[in-house]
């Protein structure tokens, strides 16, 4: 992958301009993430924001130790995954002890994915458990080595290549049994 | 088992496509990012303001008594008004050739950031060769900043030369034109106001057994007095990682002056070390009392500056 033009600026450059191509060329894919892990898309929306505030006051000290994508990608985590700890608190104190009702209405912050070709796929990864889902889409995705999954997730490449075969065979085992289901009601 | 092996190839593959049609970073929700900057960097500026308006003033005082000191402005004849007006932009016929993005709180005294925009398509600069020459009208100084390099690739991500950066320090402050230059001929160029840097004495700091002087952890020399006129030893540290260095040059301005003085120039020097500090032994000498500031370079770059006192 060609090297980002960010690694190769000397310290004192405009930051407004250099903010401003990054979410050009990488907004999309933070709000994505940020979706695919908290699968709410008003989280998508703040997480997202907070992303560029933090890389904008960081953008000096930015030392090229990782991608450019990597490094967005891993703050982006940092936010979603805080997001789901404070979500779930919220959710398990406040829900079920204020109010006493199960949580049985779908979340209405989930958006449709609207590539036909695709739709299936991505509803599939969307169930499957947030461990298995992150090394997919980093993987498959965003197509981030094994090399820099590592630094961005803070385990071994031991565990990387685990939990992706685990992945795999999870993801390929819910589409096969979505296949069947399928030909299952072709075939009525 | 062949069906979901099938299967199971394809969905790698599909998983490279965004599942989305539309982008949902919205307009919105960038124009809210660019918005929040802002507001930041307003609650800085307060702050700064205070210090700022001294320093303007200080500054200001210096720039008008600066053509009375400095004896080469009457060489040169009346400098045009349009010559120093500020200009972030070049165009020709109408077409906006470049643009220039420089650091907010661009000085002179040390390395400073440029990103230069260039709108034509790559096939206008491929193969030429580029170079930018700083120009001070008010003196005449012209300065060779970036020398002449061959445009090989365009800017990373983009398709032409949408954001050539580079990097280099000016001697002193104030209006500056750069000119850039392709194949020899000037092409385009851009008028940056430089703020003038402090001129206070630059401290000193231990290091080993030694004090040296300048900025700690970055560069200094073995803190020895300056009198006018008189040669003295001076040991250059430089926290460059101990690479080496073709070519080490010192420079100096006297506060309030624009002639730039070549005060220490070796093509070897030293041996790189192995703790990151890289040592170079001048002789310097300083023509006249006063407030100076020394600019070293290390292979044609300052790095940054240093301001001592000759006695």
């Amino acid at each position: 992958m060609e090297r980002h033009y960010l690694h190769d600026l000397a310290p004192g450059y405009d930051r407004d301009q250099v903010l401003a191509d990054l979410m050009t060329e990488y907004g999309e894919d933070v709000w994505n993430f940020a979706y695919f892990l908290t699968r709410k898309s008003h989280a998508a929306d703040d997480i997202s924001q907070e992303v560029f505030l933090v890389v904008y006051n960081r953008l000096y000290t930015f030392r090229g130790e990782s991608t450019v994508k990597s490094w967005l990608l891993s703050i982006t985590r940092n936010k979603s995954l805080n997001y789901l700890k404070t979500a779930f608190i919220r959710k398990v104190i406040l829900v079920d002890v204020l109010t006493n009702r199960t949580e049985s209405s779908p979340s209405p912050e989930a958006v449709v994915f609207d590539r036909m070709a695709t739709k299936e796929l991505w509803d599939c990864v969307m169930r499957l458990p947030l461990k298995f889902r992150e090394v997919i889409l980093l993987h498959y995705h965003y197509g981030l080595p094994n090399k820099e999954i590592v630094l961005l997730l803070q385990i071994s490449e031991g565990t990387v290549k685990s939990r992706m075969y685990r992945a795999k065979n999870k993801l390929s085992a819910m589409l096969t049994a979505q296949q069947e289901e399928g030909k299952y009601h072709e075939g009525l | 088992m062949k069906d979901s092996e099938h299967l199971k190839l394809s969905w790698e593959n599909k998983l490279r496509e965004r599942p989305f049609r539309d982008s949902h970073f919205t307009e919105a929700i960038r124009s809210k990012v660019m918005q929040r900057t802002k507001l930041r960097k307003n609650k800085l500026r307060y702050a700064g303001a205070a210090v700022t308006l001294a320093g303007c003033l200080l500054a200001a005082g210096l720039y008008t008594s600066w053509d009375y000191l400095n004896k080469d402005s009457f060489g040169i004849g009346i400098v045009n008004q349009e010559d120093l007006r500020v200009r972030h932009s070049y165009a020709r016929e109408g077409v906006e050739l470049l643009n220039v993005y420089p650091d907010p709180y661009l000085e002179a005294g040390r390395r400073m950031g440029y990103m230069f925009s260039f709108t034509e398509p790559f096939t206008a600069f491929k193969g030429k060769s580029l170079a930018i020459t700083a120009v001070h009208p008010i003196s005449g100084t012209r300065l060779v900043v970036s020398p002449a390099q061959e445009v090989t690739h365009p800017s990373s991500g983009y398709e032409g030369l949408e954001r050539y950066t580079t990097s280099f320090g000016l001697p002193f402050g104030g209006i500056w034109r750069y000119e850039i230059e392709l194949d020899g001929q000037t092409y385009a160029d851009v008028v940056l106001s430089v703020s003038e840097p402090s001129w206070e004495i630059s401290p000193v700091f231990p290091y080993e057994m030694y004090t040296l002087r300048g900025k700690k952890g970055e560069l200094g020399f073995i803190d020895a007095p300056f009198i006018a006129g008189r040669s003295q030893k001076y040991m250059w540290h430089l926290w460059n990682k101990g690479e080496a260095i073709g070519n080490f040059q010192v420079k100096a301005v006297k506060q309030g002056e624009t002639k730039i003085y070549d005060i220490f120039t070796t093509d070897s020097p030293g041996e790189a070390s192995s703790d990151r500090v890289h040592r170079i032994p001048s002789l310097m000498k300083l023509p006249e009392p006063g407030v100076w500031r020394l600019l070293p370079y290390a292979d044609g770059q300052m790095v940054d500056s240093i301001v001592v006192e000759v006695k």
